[in-house]
């Protein structure tokens, strides 16, 4: 910083600054402690991701797509799969579809504890924000322990495991933990004075705004807009589910955090009503050109264990085509849409992450604010290096 | 008055090749058209987000760029798809920017992904790679920097 207070000044905060955690880089023209212009930047994370699908089999593809957006690999994948599916047209067994919503929903519960979480401790509340973020971390070891290390069991076809009974008994405990967590500092925020000073008309879009930026998800219906693809383009199983989708009205961090908590207690929901309504099932498609062999068909050699190999090694012939599929992701919208011309890799990956949309915005939203304000409005946007800049 | 946008795009661009419906919507239209073609469908349709904008390179092929603008509604509903093909030599398509803000950082990125020019647009800027970087990595005949 430079010259007085009163001066106008410049302040350049870098991408992955440990202090603030800011997902892009961010150059503030300030006067005094007030934002008077800022600009994001984006591009250090960038791995090519797009350019390296292009170089792969359609399902290590799907591994770069859990990648692109490592901050809920279950959700990317999930998507990148659907997608698959919609291009080769293959259909997934009912109890797969269970799996891939819990765990879509695990995820989402993750990124909401965690982005609410990182908010109040940057407004002043390191207390309820270590209580949140411990119960992220609880929530993220069950993902990873029930799905896979990785974070993601969805494979093209279905998924690769089933959830054991001890894993469910886990599960419930946990989604009970995260309503009361999740709910009560929902509650408890909504009265508390340092919190409500701090965030309330702090960090605003309006809906208008957000949407012609492209901002979707928490962001977009803390400002009153209650778009949400799981109700509005239903996927998986949420359509035969029972769910609120929270909404705010002034587009402020107050309302961000709260929206956040309030989608976590009722994705905490969903978990527990999908766990109660799957039925058994077979976890993966029988058909489909690019839907490997179960393992014991593999293992047990001669045509199984044939097809895995031209699957993997990438020698097989497919139909050529486009398929696209769209999910509402933690922060937003996701979207894949893919090009196959027929090798037996993709021809085009492209990913739609809602955080690209969320970086472009910041500046918008940043306009105006307190200069000390700027960690947290940034933690409250939820924005993923990892899935902008891909 | 909302009009469905395979109509609106449908009459007021000449030239425009509509298919699909509902989710699945979309028209390619002549490159010279393409502004014109998303301020139609935000006016009259009311799709007034622009949720991505990307290039597909169809090496080989006359036109071998393809623009694609994936756009909805305030709410969600309404989903559609725009497409435009440009040729290799001379592939400068008009700027969204003035239709949708939004369009500035996916204009970037096709720019600096696939070399498109948007005319009235952002300058040409790079956004995921370096300002010195050579080469626009997503086109088919990229073939790497080391």
């Amino acid at each position: 910083m430079t010259g007085s207070a009163a001066d106008a000044h410049e302040i350049s905060i870098p991408a992955g600054d440990p202090g603030s955690g800011m997902p892009f880089r961010l150059v503030i023209k300030a006067r005094g402690a007030r934002v008077e212009a800022a600009r994001s930047e984006i591009g250090f994370a960038h791995r090519g991701l797009e350019k390296l699908a292009e170089s792969m089999t359609w399902h290590s593809a799907r591994a770069v797509a859990e990648r692109a957006g490592c901050a809920s690999p279950g959700i990317a994948g999930t998507c990148c799969c659907m997608a698959v599916e919609s291009l080769f047209g293959v259909e997934v067994p009912a109890r797969a579809k269970w799996l891939r919503t819990i765990l879509c929903e695990a995820w989402r519960i993750r990124e909401g504890l965690s982005h609410a979480g990182r908010t109040l401790a940057h407004a002043g509340l390191p207390s309820r924000a270590a209580l949140l973020l411990s119960c992220r971390d609880s929530v993220e070891g069950w993902v990873r322990a029930s799905f896979g290390a990785s974070g993601s069991s969805s494979r093209i076809g279905g998924v690769a495991r089933d959830l054991g009974g001890a894993e469910s008994k886990r599960g419930r405990a946990l989604m009970r933990r995260v309503r009361d967590e999740a709910g009560g500092a929902a509650s408890a925020l909504a009265g508390d004075r340092i919190f409500s000073d701090r965030t309330r008309g702090v960090g605003v879009i309006s809906a208008d705004a957000a949407s012609a930026w492209g901002v979707t998800g928490p962001s977009l219906r803390a400002a009153g807009q209650a778009r949400d693809l799981r109700r509005d383009l239903p996927y998986l199983m949420y359509a035969g589910l029972d769910f609120e989708v929270p909404v705010g009205a002034e587009g402020d961090v107050f309302d961000r955090t709260v929206v956040r908590l309030l989608e976590s207690t009722e994705s905490a929901r969903i978990v527990e009503e999908a766990m109660a309504m799957m039925e058994p099932g077979p976890l993966t498609a029988k058909e489909g050109a690019v839907v490997l062999p179960p393992a014991h068909e593999v293992y047990g050699g001669g045509e199984g264990l044939a097809r895995h190999r031209r699957i993997m090694a990438g020698k097989q012939r497919l139909p050529a085509g486009e398929g696209c599929a769209l999910v509402e992701a933690a922060s937003g919208e996701m979207g894949f849409h893919l090009v196959s011309d027929g090798s037996p890799r993709p021809y085009r990956f492209r990913v739609r992450s809602p955080s690209f949309a969320l970086c472009q915005a910041a500046p918008v939203i940043l306009k105006g604010c307190a200069v000390e304000d700027v960690p947290m409005i940034v933690a409250s946007l939820g924005a993923s290096a990892s899935e902008a800049d891909r | 008055m909302i009009r469905n946008p395979i109509e609106a795009v449908g009459d007021g661009i000449r030239g425009a090749k509509v298919s699909g419906e509902g989710a699945a919507a979309r028209a390619e239209v002549p490159p010279e058209r393409w502004e014109d073609a998303a301020a139609i469908l935000k006016v009259q349709s009311g799709l007034s987000a622009l949720m991505d904008l990307f290039c597909i390179d169809r090496e080989g092929e006359g036109l071998r760029f393809e623009i694609v603008a994936k756009l909805s509604d305030g709410g969600g509903g309404s989903r559609f798809t725009l497409t435009a093909r440009l040729p290799e030599t001379g592939s400068e398509i008009a700027s969204l920017v003035r239709v949708h803000p939004a369009a500035e950082w996916y204009e970037r990125e096709c720019f600096d992904m696939f070399g498109i020019s948007f005319r009235g647009g952002p300058a040409h800027k790079r956004i995921l790679t370096e300002d010195d970087f050579h080469g626009h990595p997503l086109r088919k005949d990229f073939r790497g920097v080391s």
